[in-house]
């Protein structure tokens, strides 16, 4: 990660701008694992100060797919907060990363079309962001999540 | 939320990495972001 992702000038400044990021050296401190509930490296996890994990990664991701997993991370965790108006601006931001990315744009427009239907309080808008879903990534793991609208 | 990291803050590749998980969780509660935990083997 290192090597690749760390180094990466749009990675550094994206963690520097939303993150706190802690690095552990597992080696030196082998009682960290069991306490993460981690037991293969490299593992990110992401939460607040709180503690409350939002996303977890195993193994190496590039720097594109990085971003894009902490962009969700960010969306997940405003909508956990139910900060929904944080949580659109951050719908947007994870739509710019993911977008052309088969796995993760349908969780991205899965949520977005969340955060659509918490903002309005109209089913209406989810089913239509649903419904993009459903029609855009048919066979994702998101779309069968979100059948559940054709009843 | 876990503590008790000794700290070993380092700068790495431009980021910097706390080494302390409790200072960390406080800054991000006072700055409004998230925690970003890497579990790294060097080897």
């Amino acid at each position: 990660m290192s090597a690749v992702t760390y180094s990466n000038t749009d990675v550094e400044q994206y963690i520097e701008q939303h993150f706190v990021p802690v690095q552990i050296n597992v080696v030196e401190h082998p009682e960290m694992p069991d306490l993460f509930g981690a037991p293969w490296t490299p593992t990110i996890i992401v939460e607040d100060a709180d503690g409350q994990e939002y996303r977890r990664l195993e193994g190496f991701y590039d720097p594109h797919r990085f971003e894009e997993e902490l962009a969700l991370a960010r969306v997940k965790a405003a909508l956990d907060q139910k900060d929904f108006a944080n949580a659109r601006n951050r719908v947007a931001e994870a739509l710019h990363f993911t977008r052309g990315d088969p796995q993760r744009e349908p969780e991205t427009l899965y949520w977005s079309a969340v955060v659509d239907y918490k903002t309005s309080h109209n089913a209406e808008d989810l089913k239509k962001g649903w419904n993009e879903l459903l029609q855009k990534f048919p066979d994702s793991e998101w779309a069968h999540k979100a059948e559940v609208i054709r009843g | 939320m876990r503590g008790g990291l000794p700290d070993t803050e380092v700068f790495h590749m431009s980021i910097h990495w706390r080494g302390n998980l409790d200072d960390a969780y406080q800054e991000a509660q006072d700055q409004g972001k998230l925690v970003m935990i890497d579990l790294f083997n060097p080897g």
